[in-house]
C-alpha cells in the first residue's frame, strides 16, 4: 500500500543513487569517447566527453599487432578460468575440512593458516622456487600456481562453512552412507554459492588483472597476458618516440587516443560477459545468503 | 545431484585442460630443441670429422620494445651462428619497463643466463660488477676475442674496469657528445631566427617566444623526466657526473683540486632552474611534463620544435665535411632540422660506460659467449643481422654499407648501440646523403671520440656500497623534487631550498664526503 | 596402554577423519610450497645479501638493512599514509556500501535499483592500469575534463599532479568509485536474503522505517560485513591481491605529490628501483609484515569481542 508512493525521500534517493551511477560511468565514456577522438582535436582542446572529430587510427595502430593481442586474450581467459575453479576447489576442500569440529588438529592447522598470511619472503625466494626448483617459468602454470591458495579466503570460506552448514544435515548425510568428500560436493557446496562467488569474483578479477606475474616469469612472447601485452604497447608508443635515432613511420602517431584505446581493449571483454555475469553472481548470492 | 555431477565433470575437464597446457608448453620447447639437434646432424656428413658437440644454446637479455619480426632475426642470426662457432643464442628482449625489476630478480636469484646488457643507466654496470654478478672476462678477451680487444680504443677499457677487472664489452660508439639544441628548420626559417650564433641555452629564447605565438598547437620546448636538461648536460656546464648522474656529487672539470660538490647548491642549478621556470611560466613548455615521462608521443606528433641534448656533430661539422645533414629531428619527426652545438665535446666515463654487454657470472658457458661476443663486435654480417634483420623482408640493400628498412618487416629495433661495435654498422634512410661513401659518416664520429677533451676523471668509478643508505634516501628525495624544479613546474625560490634540505637530511654531504675520498685516493694511486 | 597413547591417537586421529585429512592434503601442500618454504628468505633483510655467495653465505648484518628506511625523510610519513589510507577505505568503502545496500530497497522500482546496482558494480572489475588514465583524463593540467570545466566557469586550472593535499580526497573516492559497487551488491544480496517475516513483524509493532534498518538488517548483514572488513585487512600487505596497484598507478610517479600518495610499497619500490639491493627491500618488506600483523590482531580482537565465530583466528 505505501509502497508505490513516490515520497520526497524517494526521490532524494533516486537522485542520490543517479548521481553515483553517473560518477562511476561517466569516466569509462570518456575513455571511450577519447579513444576515438581525433588526435589532434585531442591536443588542441583537451578531453572531452564527446569526440569533437571521430578517427580510429588509434585502434588502427594498436591492432595491427592483433594476433599476439587475440592470442593474448586466449591466455587471459584460460590463466583466468581455470586458475579461479582450482582456487575455489583447494580452498574450500581445506577451508570446510577445517570447519569440521570432529577433526582434531583443525585448530593447529587454521593457525598455520593465518600465519602464513603474515609473513612473505619477498619476490626473490618466490622467483627461486619457482624458477630454479619447480622449473615453472615461461610456463602456463607459473600464471596460475602462485595464487591457487590464499590465507584470507581461506578463513572467511571456514567461517562461512561454520556459521552456514548445519551440523543436522551432514549427519543425514552420514548416515545416509555418503563419504566426507562426497557430502562436501553434493551438499555443502551447492549450499554455498555466496561465499563461491564473492571470493570467486575476487579471484578471478585478480588474475584477470595481473600483469606483473607475466613480466617477471614469462619470456615467450605467445605466452603474454593481455595486461602486460597492453602496458608493453604504450611503452612501445613511448619508446618508439624516445629514440633519437629513430625514424619516422607513415602518418602522424595517433598517442594520446591509443593510450585510452588500450584502456578500452583490456576492459572489452569484460563488457561482453558483464551481463552475464551479473546474473549468475547476483543468483548466487541471494541463494540462501542469510541464515533465517 | 545433477549440478554435483556437471560440477564435478567440469572440473575434471579443466584440470585436465591444464595438465595438457602444461604438457604442451613443455613439448614445444623440446621440438625446438630437437630442430637444433637435427640441423646439426644434417650438417655433418658435409664437414670433416670435426668433433661431435651439441650445439651450445646462448641466453642473451636486453631492453627494448617488441619486436613482431624478432622470431625471424632469431633464427637467421642462428644459422649463421651455428656455421661459425657451433652455438646458437636466444634473444630475451624484454619490455624497457619490466627490464630493470626483472633482469634484478633474475640476478639476486642466482639464475643460470649468458649475456646481458647493462650500462650505467639501466642495470647498473658497475653496482652489478662490484658484487660479482658478471664474470671478469680480461682473459677470455685475449684468448677468444682479439679482435673485439684491438677495436676499441685504449681509453675505453679504463672506464670499464673495476677493481682492476674488465666485466663487460663496451659497445663502441660515439661516447664524446658536447651539448646544444636542435630546431625545427621550418620554424626557423620561417620567424628568421639567426641559429648558427646561438651559443648557450638562453639565446633560443627568441624562437621559443616566436613559436609560442606563431604556432598553435606546437611546444616549443621540449621537457623529459627521461632526460632533464641539467641532470643530463652535466658537461654543458662544465662538470664531470662522477658516475651516476642523478646522485649528489659533481665536479668541475676544471678544478685542479679536484673538489667534489652538491651540483644541486651550485649558481649553474639555480640559473638553470630560473630560467626553466621562466620558460614554464610564458608556455614555451608542456604544462604536465614533470608527470610524463613519454615524451615520444609528441615527438612523433611533430608537435615540438626544439629540444635541447647532447650533440656530438652537429650541422656546421656535416657542412664542413660537404655532407648533406637532415638535422636529427629527420629521425623524430621527419622534418629538417638545425643542430648547434653550445660546447666543446666530451668524454667521460658515464659516456663510455654507457652501452656494455657483460657475461654472467652463472653463466655455463663462458668460451662461447665470448666467442659469440667476438663475432658480434667484429663480423659485419653478424652485428647488421642483429641491427637490422634478413634481408629482403627487414630492408632493402641499396649500397654496399647502406640499407631502407622496411617498415612491413616487423623489426625496426634502431639499436645499434646495444648490441655491438658501431663501427661495423650500416648506414640506413637517417643517415645524410652520401655518409656512407668512404664510410665517412663512422670515420667523423670514432674521430670524435679520440679527439675530445677528456675529463680529468675518465677511468674513475665511484663505489657506492658503504653509503647504500643515504643513496636510496636522496634517490627518492631526488624523484620528488627534481623534476619539479627542472620542468619549472613549482617555484625555484621556494622549493630549492626545500630541495637541497632534504638531500642534506637524507645523506647527500656523506655521499660527497666519501666521493671526495675516493677520488682523493684515486688521484694518489693514478699519479694525478 | 598409556605408553602407546600418544603415538596412536596421531594415527587414530588421521585414519578417522581421513576424507577430510585428504581434502586438506592440496591446500596444505601448497602452502607449504609457496608460503612457508619462501618465508625463510625473510633472512635476506638481515643479511648482505649477494646472490653470488647465496642467502645462506651472505653476511649477516644486523638491522642495517633497516637504517635506510628509518632514517629517512619518510618512514613515518609512509606508515602513516598506510595506515590512515587503508583505515579510511574501510570505513568509508563499508560504510557507503553499507548505506546503499539499504537505500536501494527503498528506490520503489526493483529495475532502477539493478540498474544502479549494475553500473556502480562494473568499476571493481577495472584494473588500476585503467584507472590510472581514466584519472588523467579528468585531471590533466591542460587537457583533462576537469580543469576544462573549471576554466569554462572562469576559474584557473589547477595542475592536480603538484597539489598534494587534494590527493587526500582524491584516493578514497578512486578506492570508492572502485569498490562501493562490489560492497554493495554482496550486501544487498544479504539484506534481500532477510526473511521479509521479520520486517512484517516490526511494523506490526509499530517500528519506524530507522528502527526497522538499525535493530534487523545491519545486525543480520554483519557477519557479511565482518567478512569483508577482515578480506579488505587482509589486503594491506599481502602485495598481489592489494592495492598496491592504485598507489603506484594513480598518482603516476609524480614527486609532489608524495607526501600524501606514497605507502611503504611504493616508496620502496621507488629508492631501491636503481639499486638493486634486496637486503633493503627485504628489510622494509619485514617491517610492513610487522605494521599488517599488528593491524590484524587489532582487529580480529575487535571483531572476536562482537562476533567470535566471525573472527579470523
Amino acid at each position: 500500500m505505501a509502497k508505490n508512493k513516490i515520497t520526497t525521500s524517494k526521490i532524494i534517493i533516486n537522485l542520490m543513487f543517479i548521481i553515483y551511477a553517473l560518477f562511476c560511468i561517466v569516466p569509462l565514456i570518456l575513455v571511450l569517447s577519447i579513444s576515438v577522438t581525433d588526435e589532434m582535436v585531442i591536443f588542441q582542446n583537451g578531453y572531452s566527453l564527446i569526440p569533437a572529430k571521430f578517427s580510429l587510427a588509434a585502434y588502427k595502430y594498436v591492432l595491427s599487432g592483433s594476433s599476439t593481442l587475440l592470442n593474448a586474450y586466449i591466455v587471459t581467459i584460460i590463466v583466468t578460468v581455470v586458475g579461479t575453479f582450482c582456487h575455489l576447489f583447494i580452498s574450500s576442500m581445506l577451508a570446510y575440512s577445517l570447519s569440521r569440529k570432529e577433526v582434531k588438529y583443525a585448530n593447529v592447522i587454521s593457525f598455520l593458516v593465518f600465519f602464513a598470511l603474515l609473513f612473505n619472503g619477498g619476490i626473490v625466494p618466490q622467483y627461486i622456487l619457482l624458477t630454479k626448483y619447480l622449473h615453472m617459468k615461461n610456463t602456463i602454470l607459473v600464471l596460475i600456481f602462485p595464487y591457487l591458495v590464499s590465507s584470507v579466503n581461506i578463513i572467511i570460506m571456514k567461517n562461512f562453512f561454520k556459521s552456514t552448514v548445519p551440523d543436522s544435515i551432514v549427519e543425514a548425510a552420514r548416515i545416509d552412507g555418503s563419504g566426507e568428500f562426497s557430502t562436501y560436493l553434493k551438499i555443502v557446496l551447492p549450499i554455498s554459492k555466496p561465499v563461491l562467488a564473492t571470493i570467486g569474483l575476487f579471484v578471478a578479477v585478480f588474475y584477470w588483472n595481473d600483469w606483473f606475474t607475466c613480466s617477471l616469469y614469462i619470456e615467450d612472447n605467445s605466452l603474454y597476458v593481455l595486461q602486460f601485452l597492453l602496458q608493453s604497447i604504450m611503452n612501445n608508443i613511448q619508446y618508439l618516440q624516445s629514440n633519437d635515432m629513430l625514424q619516422k613511420s607513415a602518418a602522424s602517431l595517433p598517442s594520446e587516443s591509443a593510450r585510452m584505446v588500450t584502456c578500452i581493449l583490456a576492459i572489452g571483454p569484460i563488457i561482453l560477459t558483464y551481463p552475464f555475469l551479473q546474473k549468475y553472481f547476483v543468483k548466487g548470492l541471494t541463494l540462501g545468503a542469510v541464515k533465517e | 545431484m545433477k549440478i554435483s555431477k556437471k560440477f564435478t565433470l567440469v572440473l575434471t575437464l579443466l584440470f585436465a585442460l591444464s595438465v595438457v597446457l602444461m604438457g604442451c608448453s613443455n613439448k614445444s620447447a623440446e621440438v625446438t630443441k630437437e630442430g637444433d639437434t637435427t640441423e646439426v646432424k644434417k650438417e655433418e656428413p658435409k664437414k670433416e670429422e670435426v668433433k661431435v658437440e651439441e650445439p651450445v644454446e646462448l641466453s642473451w637479455y636486453f631492453p627494448n620494445s617488441p619486436q613482431q619480426g624478432l622470431d625471424g632475426v632469431n633464427e637467421a642470426l642462428n644459422e649463421i651462428l651455428l656455421e661459425k662457432i657451433n652455438a646458437t643464442v636466444k634473444l630475451n628482449l624484454t619490455d624497457w619497463g619490466a627490464y630493470d625489476q626483472k633482469i634484478n630478480v633474475m640476478m639476486s636469484a642466482g639464475e643460470a643466463f649468458d649475456l646481458v646488457f647493462t650500462a650505467t643507466w639501466s642495470n647498473n654496470y658497475f653496482q652489478n660488477a662490484a658484487k660479482g654478478a658478471y664474470l671478469p672476462i680480461d682473459d677470455l678477451l685475449d684468448q677468444y676475442a682479439p679482435n673485439t680487444k684491438k677495436a676499441i680504443p685504449d681509453f675505453v677499457w679504463p672506464a670499464v674496469t673495476v677493481k682492476g677487472k674488465i666485466y663487460g664489452v663496451p659497445n663502441y660508439q660515439t661516447m664524446a657528445p658536447g651539448y646544444g639544441i636542435i630546431l625545427r628548420k621550418d620554424f626557423v626559417d620561417k620567424y628568421n631566427f639567426d641559429w648558427k650564433s646561438a651559443s648557450k641555452l638562453e639565446d633560443v629564447e627568441p624562437y621559443l617566444e616566436a613559436v609560442k605565438n606563431g604556432e598553435m598547437g606546437i611546444i616549443p620546448l621540449e621537457y623529459s623526466k627521461n632526460s632533464d636538461m641539467f641532470k643530463s648536460t652535466s658537461g654543458y656546464n662544465g662538470m664531470d657526473t662522477i658516475g651516476d648522474s642523478g646522485m649528489p656529487g659533481w665536479m668541475y672539470l676544471d678544478d685542479n683540486e679536484y673538489k667534489v660538490v652538491n651540483q644541486y647548491d651550485t649558481p649553474e642549478f639555480k640559473n638553470h632552474i630560473k630560467l626553466m621556470r621562466d620558460w614554464y611560466m610564458k608556455g614555451y613548455m608542456r604544462k604536465d611534463a614533470a608527470t610524463l615521462t613519454d615524451q615520444g608521443p609528441d615527438r612523433k606528433a611533430g608537435k615540438i620544435a626544439a629540444i635541447f641534448g647532447g650533440i656530438d656533430l652537429d650541422s656546421n661539422d656535416f657542412e664542413a665535411a660537404g655532407l648533406d645533414f637532415p638535422g636529427r629531428f629527420k629521425g623524430l619527426s621527419d622534418v629538417e632540422g638545425y643542430d648547434k652545438k653550445f660546447g666543446d665535446c666530451l668524454l667521460n666515463t658515464d659516456r663510455v660506460a654507457a652501452t656494455i654487454t657483460a657475461i654472467s657470472s652463472t653463466s655455463k658457458n663462458t668460451e662461447k659467449a665470448m666467442q659469440f661476443l667476438e663475432l658480434m663486435n667484429s663480423d659485419v654480417e653478424v652485428y647488421n643481422t642483429m641491427c637490422y634483420g634478413v634481408e629482403g623482408v627487414n630492408y632493402k640493400k641499396v649500397a654496399d654499407n647502406r640499407v631502407e628498412t622496411i617498415a612491413e618487416g616487423g623489426y625496426q629495433i634502431w639499436s645499434n648501440w646495444e648490441f655491438g661495435n658501431n663501427l661495423n654498422a650500416w648506414y640506413t634512410e637517417a643517415s645524410a646523403e652520401g655518409e656512407e661513401v668512404d664510410n665517412k659518416g663512422i670515420k667523423m664520429w670514432d674521430n670524435n671520440n679520440k679527439t675530445a677533451a677528456v675529463s680529468p676523471l675518465l677511468g674513475f668509478v665511484f663505489d657506492g656500497e658503504s653509503v647504500k643508505t643515504e643513496v636510496a634516501n636522496c634517490n627518492s628525495v631526488i624523484e620528488e623534487l627534481l623534476y619539479a624544479l627542472g620542468s619549472g613546474s613549482v617555484d625555484p625560490d621556494e622549493y630549492q631550498p626545500i630541495f637541497i634540505g632534504k638531500l642534506q637530511k637524507a645523506g647527500a654531504d656523506k655521499i660527497i664526503a666519501e666521493k671526495q675520498s675516493q677520488v682523493d685516493q684515486w688521484r694518489k694511486d693514478n699519479g694525478k | 596402554m598409556k605408553s602407546n597413547k600418544k603415538g596412536s591417537s596421531f594415527i587414530n586421529e588421521i585414519s578417522k577423519n581421513k576424507s577430510f585429512y585428504g581434502m586438506m592434503l592440496p591446500g596444505m601442500l601448497f602452502m607449504l610450497i609457496v608460503n612457508y618454504i619462501p618465508m625463510f628468505g625473510l633472512v635476506i633483510a638481515f643479511k648482505e645479501y649477494n646472490p653470488v655467495k647465496g642467502i645462506l653465505a651472505s653476511k649477516w648484518i644486523g638491522l642495517k638493512n633497516f637504517e635506510f628506511f628509518f632514517v629517512s625523510n619518510s618512514a613515518f610519513t609512509v606508515t602513516f599514509n598506510t595506515i590512515f589510507y587503508n583505515a579510511i577505505f574501510i570505513i568509508t568503502g563499508l560504510g557507503f556500501a553499507l548505506l546503499f545496500s539499504v537505500l536501494l530497497q527503498e528506490t520503489g522500482s526493483k529495475m532502477m535499483s539493478s540498474t544502479y546496482k549494475s553500473l556502480m558494480f562494473f568499476p571493481y572489475l577495472l584494473s588500476w592500469v585503467v584507472g590510472q588514465y581514466i584519472l588523467f583524463s579528468l585531471l590533466s593540467v591542460d587537457k583533462g575534463l576537469i580543469n576544462n570545466i573549471l576554466e569554462f566557469f572562469g576559474k584557473e586550472p589547477v595542475y592536480w599532479y603538484a597539489e598534494s593535499r587534494p590527493w587526500r580526497f582524491i584516493i578514497p573516492l578512486a578506492y570508492m568509485w572502485k569498490n562501493v559497487g562490489y560492497f554493495a551488491v554482496i550486501f544487498v544480496a544479504g539484506v534481500t536474503g532477510i526473511s521479509s517475516e521479520y520486517f512484517e513483524a516490526a511494523e506490526i509493532d509499530g517500528a519506524s522505517k530507522f528502527q526497522q534498518i538499525t535493530r534487523i538488517t545491519i545486525p543480520l548483514i554483519m557477519p557479511i560485513v565482518i567478512t569483508l572488513f577482515l578480506l579488505q585487512i587482509g589486503k594491506i600487505f599481502y602485495g598481489a591481491f592489494g592495492d598496491w596497484g592504485m598507489f603506484y598507478n594513480l598518482p603516476m610517479n609524480s614527486g609532489p605529490i608524495f607526501s600524501t600518495t606514497d605507502v611503504i610499497d611504493t616508496y620502496v619500490y621507488r629508492s631501491l628501483r636503481l639499486m638493486n639491493d634486496f637486503g633493503m627491500s627485504s628489510a622494509v618488506g619485514f617491517y610492513q609484515s610487522i605494521v599488517g600483523f599488528i593491524l590484524v590482531v587489532a582487529s580480529n580482537l575487535m571483531v572476536k569481542k562482537y562476533d567470535p565465530d566471525s573472527a579470523m583466528y
